[in-house]
């Protein structure tokens, strides 16, 4: 809420700085107030949505476009819209009009005319996480993503308009598909294809006809879509800096808007991240977490993100020797690590009363002491590197150190999703998801 | 090269066959030996008398005295059951190979010839799909095992001729076509969390174990193989073939199907209970074959002793040689191989 | 004792295999079947010891329809000595003499003490008893012949059916088997061997039975039987007859071609 704060302050403040209403043109349907030097680039945008002049004004403009970061909401905040890769714009007041014009600006049209007119770069030439340097022309129009991250990824930088098909998770539970559709109507569209990580359909895709495909390092049938001769880029973003990168990586690809956006994040998630290390700093005694996946005796290894987000909120995985993916351990083992704390995957199959009823999981003190947590998700799972997991540290470090943190679950997730996904969140249903 | 004079031969042979014998019925005492030294082994470490005193509880409550919690609940709610359940299928798969092995003339078989691995593999997949508990996955394991089974046999019946073959033919069958329904389980699966847990749970282990399924597990196990030796003597005749056994007064049909129906059930629990755990079936009757030779009647302790004894080694190592379990499929695929081909190479006159 | 009388039989209806076969066995007598590949003998002997039930007619042992005997009480009587096979499992001399025990034993019965001796007896008495440890499929192929005659008598039974006991065997373990058939033969025990030998059939039958197309083509004792018309009839070849000191010694083809 104090971040929407800010924003609306910061535009009483450009309103209240301008004085006086100028003369506005008859013929425009708003004004723009905007940097000599940004003229050019507004100028071609304008032309190619209206095939008219824009009409500049020095002050009081209906949109302000700038460079100047002070425009820039402070802390944490929310991302305005950026048609270049440092100029943005700002609503001086209600306009239906420019509001469309701020739309065209950041969709792919938009991109195109700029690059037309030289302000954008024809191409992106980027480096994928499996080290296969890749140039992509632009505007990306059509992307697909197999690998659902991918998926999450895209509509965390706000390219979603681009995408025409992708992989999702936890969607075949009616309650995550109905979230996902009223995050996105297009949501039953986009996600009827025959699309993951381990099965293509080649001829479905050669149909849908994409200019880009983000998927995962781990993917299966790469070769195939070789021959198509469509640029694929590759991602793996199994820590937080793996995962910032695949974030930026996103955000790079779909235009200037989504790589402003994917710096936004990275801002607020190392926040976030120090804000919880500042709170807990003093613990030395870390406390010791088991994260559990969809059975009991399942658990992560140290390879797997979960580790880190465990580390992230002050805690220590005590799986965190294990290597690879999933592995399975028996009770002796546990009883070793004795945690005091149990995490289940958000996807899991099992409850904390699955615990609390077993007599042989009595001996396990996070059983002993009640603390064995279901970790709660709204789409993308919060344990999976996907940029919603900034959340799964909150939730963590709430549970782990409880009163410790000024952080609350709820409102920060009202706010990232505000500000990621464009979405508003039902408060109560998140209250209630978080557990708070 | 010593020559071998009749009358040494029959002494010799008939020293070796007495041995035969002592070794068939002593063996017997192996797995109740292992079962003893498994429990002493674990990732957490417990004194061997708090071990023996923790087993005394059983019997006088006042011996758990000055034992902690925790490891009384780690060796009579976890390693004790889990141990008796590595035995008892053990026991069961390789138990039950030997069986098919007689009544199929065939020493490369095991009793999933007629698919009741792939068919129970299937009903876990399908348990796990629909989101179901421990009970419902092992429930469906052991009915889809035995449809499988069923499903071979009845097929078997529309022909007339040829039944042994069309049988094996049908189990093939039948067994592909199960496979097939669980890869297609792993294609809808939710990769989040579904396909990991069919992947796990074909891979075969006892993780879980706990004293929930040991019951009927040993149920079926025990009276299955009481049956199995009650007839072991009868295996010798089947596997001459239908004409001699009927010829000798035998209903070879009704045998081979009251057979075929005890090992099925025995194979389903296990598998319901392991998971799919290959290649024990296969080994243990070569290995068991080569001391105590072809005669059913050793065969078949000596299997049932060798399984149980196999698998509870396994076992131990999957559980202590890592802190992350070793998948037992995988365990006993990397130790049962070379074992085989080793047999293979030396039993090539035994049968 | 055992008596056959207007079999027929047919695997498929269109095609009969068998087309009314008679013949009664009598006490200590070798009773031969002869005829060409797929007249039906082994259909015939299959009849006989009650691993296949004739369409019409019936088969009576000692005055009782075969059909109301139990499989364990057929084979007290009657044992099936099948031709030269090798089985899955290497089993000893003595497993193999001891299933003949299967009979006498319930389901869940193992063979007891009693059981052993008698198949050691078994054993003895086709002098093989020295054999007993030995792998069944070590054995020469007259060798194996007599362990499944000695399994006959572990069977109890007085009646043995032999098939084809002298193909892949050569003329030493051939004379070795039959011989100890007609010592058997001698002491009271009634056999009825199918043979592509002719002149085993010469030297040890009592009684022959021609057989043709699943038909009787002669029937009776072998000086009537094994005549040079009849067996050119049933062989459709001609067939010689070596006589010596006024004796049938020998049954020999006609040499055809030049």
């Amino acid at each position: 809420m104090r971040r929407l704060v800010y924003l609306s302050l910061i535009v009483l403040l450009i309103a209240a700085s301008v004085n006086l209403q100028s003369q506005a043109a008859q013929s425009a349907p708003f004004s723009i107030q905007a940097p000599v030097e940004l003229q050019p680039a507004l100028s071609a945008l304008y032309k190619a949505r209206y095939n008219a002049e824009p009409f500049f004004v020095e002050r009081d403009g209906d949109l302000i476009a700038t460079d100047d970061p002070a425009f820039l909401p402070s802390g944490m905040g929310g991302v305005p819209p950026h048609f270049l890769p440092e100029a943005f714009f700002l609503l001086a007041r209600p306009n239906a009009e420019a509001e469309a014009f701020v739309a065209y600006a950041v969709s792919a049209d938009g991109q195109a005319a700029l690059i037309e007119g030289g302000f954008l770069p024809k191409s992106v030439t980027v480096t994928d996480q499996a080290g296969n340097t890749i140039e992509v022309v632009q505007p990306v129009r059509r992307v697909i993503t197999p690998y659902s991250i991918a998926t999450y990824l895209v509509y965390g930088v706000g390219g979603s308009s681009r995408l025409v098909a992708g992989g999702y998770l936890g969607t075949r539970d009616p309650v995550g598909a109905a979230r996902m559709t009223a995050l996105d109507p297009r949501f039953p569209t986009l996600s009827g294809y025959t699309l993951n990580q381990r099965e293509i359909n080649i001829e479905q895709v050669a149909q849908l006809a994409p200019d880009l495909i983000i998927t995962s390092a781990r993917t299966a049938w790469l070769d195939t879509v070789r021959e198509l001769n469509i640029p694929f880029v590759l991602l793996q973003g199994e820590s937080p800096e793996l995962l910032k990168q695949s974030v930026l990586l996103v955000g790079q690809l779909l235009g200037p808007n989504t790589a402003a956006r994917a710096k936004a994040w990275i801002g607020y998630y190392d926040a976030i991240l120090a804000q919880v290390v500042a709170r807990t700093q003093d613990i030395t005694e870390r406390p010791k977490v088991l994260f559990v996946g969809e059975s009991p005796l399942r658990v992560i290894s140290g390879e797997m993100y979960q580790t880190d987000i465990i580390a992230a909120a002050g805690g220590q995985s005590v799986s965190a020797a294990l290597k690879g993916y999933w592995n399975d351990v028996n009770l002796e083992q546990v009883a070793l690590w004795n945690p005091e704390v149990i995490v289940i995957a958000p996807y899991g199959k099992i409850t904390p009363q699955t615990f609390a009823e077993s007599p042989e999981w009595a001996i396990i003190k996070a059983v002993q002491d009640g603390k064995v947590y279901k970790m709660p998700t709204w789409i993308a799972p919060w344990d999976t590197p996907v940029m919603d997991s900034v959340l799964g540290v909150i939730w963590l470090a709430q549970k782990l150190f409880p009163g410790r943190l000024t952080l609350d679950c709820a409102q920060e997730a009202m706010f990232f999703f505000k500000v990621f996904y464009d979405h508003d969140l039902p408060a109560d249903e998140i209250a209630a998801v978080c557990g708070s | 090269m010593r020559l071998i004079t009749s009358r040494a031969w029959r002494r010799d042979a008939a020293a070796v066959s007495s041995f035969r014998r002592q070794l068939a019925y002593s063996s017997l005492l192996l797995p109740i030996v292992l079962i003893l030294l498994s429990l002493l082994l674990g990732l957490y470490n417990i004194q061997p008398q708090t071990i023996v005193k923790a087993l005394l509880s059983l019997i006088f409550p006042q011996a758990a005295e000055g034992i902690s919690a925790t490891e009384l609940t780690l060796i009579l709610r976890i390693r004790l059951p889990r141990v008796l359940a590595a035995a008892l299928i053990g026991a069961a798969l390789a138990g039950t190979g030997a069986a098919f092995q007689g009544i199929f003339k065939n020493p490369l078989v095991d009793s999933n010839l007629l698919g009741v691995t792939s068919g129970a593999g299937f009903g876990a997949a399908l348990a796990l799909l629909l989101g179901g508990t421990a009970l419902m996955v092992q429930g469906f394991a052991f009915g889809f095992g035995l449809l499988a089974v069923m499903l071979a046999y009845m097929g078997s019946r529309l022909y007339s001729s040829a039944p042994l073959i069309v049988l094996t033919l049908m189990g093939i069958l039948i067994g592909s076509f199960f496979t097939s329904l669980t890869a297609l389980t792993k294609y809808v699966a939710d990769p989040l969390n579904t396909l990991p847990a069919i992947t796990f749970w074909l891979l075969g282990g006892l993780t879980g174990v706990t004293w929930n399924s040991v019951p009927l597990l040993a149920a079926i196990t025990l009276s299955g193989s009481l049956f199995l030796w009650a007839v072991r003597w009868r295996l010798n005749i089947l596997s001459l073939g239908d004409a001699e056994a009927t010829a000798l007064g035998m209903n070879p049909t009704r045998l081979k199907l009251l057979i075929i129906l005890c090992a099925t059930l025995m194979t389903a629990a296990a598998v319901a209970v392991g998971g799919v755990i290959g290649w024990i079936g296969l080994v243990i009757p070569h290995a068991a074959r080569l001391l105590v030779g072809t005669d059913h009647k050793q065969l078949m302790p000596m299997s049932l002793a060798l399984g149980a004894s196999f698998l509870l080694v396994i076992d131990n190592i999957s559980r202590t040689l890592l802190p992350a379990e070793v998948p037992l499929g995988i365990l006993t695929g990397l130790v049962g191989v070379p074992i085989l081909i080793a047999l293979l190479r030396r039993s090539q006159t035994v049968w | 004792m055992l008596e056959a009388e207007n079999l027929h039989y047919a695997y498929k209806p269109e095609k009969p295999t068998l087309r009314g076969i008679s013949l009664t066995l009598r006490q200590g007598t070798i009773l031969y079947l002869l005829g060409r590949n797929g007249c039906g003998k082994t259909t015939l002997m299959s009849c006989l010891s009650g691993l296949l039930r004739p369409q019409s007619g019936t088969v009576r042992l000692h005055g009782r329809d075969l059909r109301s005997y139990t499989p364990a009480e057929r084979a007290r009587h009657i044992g099936l000595i099948p031709q030269l096979h090798t089985p899955a499992f290497n089993y000893s001399v003595r497993e193999m003499v001891l299933m003949g025990r299967a009979p006498h034993l319930g389901l869940l019965a193992a063979p007891s003490r009693g059981d052993y001796a008698i198949a050691d007896a078994a054993l003895e008495s086709v002098g093989l008893a020295d054999y007993r440890e030995r792998p069944y499929t070590q054995l020469s192929g007259g060798e194996r012949q007599l362990v499944l005659i000695a399994r006959g008598l572990a069977q109890e039974c007085r009646i043995l059916l032999m098939d084809e006991p002298d193909a892949h065997l050569d003329l030493n373990n051939q004379q070795r088997v039959m011989e100890r058939v007609a010592r058997l033969a001698a002491d009271g025990l009634s056999f009825i061997i199918s043979s592509h030998v002719p002149n085993n059939a010469l030297m040890y039958a009592h009684r022959v039975l021609l057989m043709k197309r699943g038909t009787t083509l002669a029937y009776g004792a072998p000086e009537h039987i094994l005549t040079e018309t009849l067996l050119t009839a049933a062989y459709e070849l001609p067939i010689e007859v070596i006589r010596a000191e006024e004796q049938p010694r020998a049954i020999v083809p006609r040499k055809v071609s030049g």
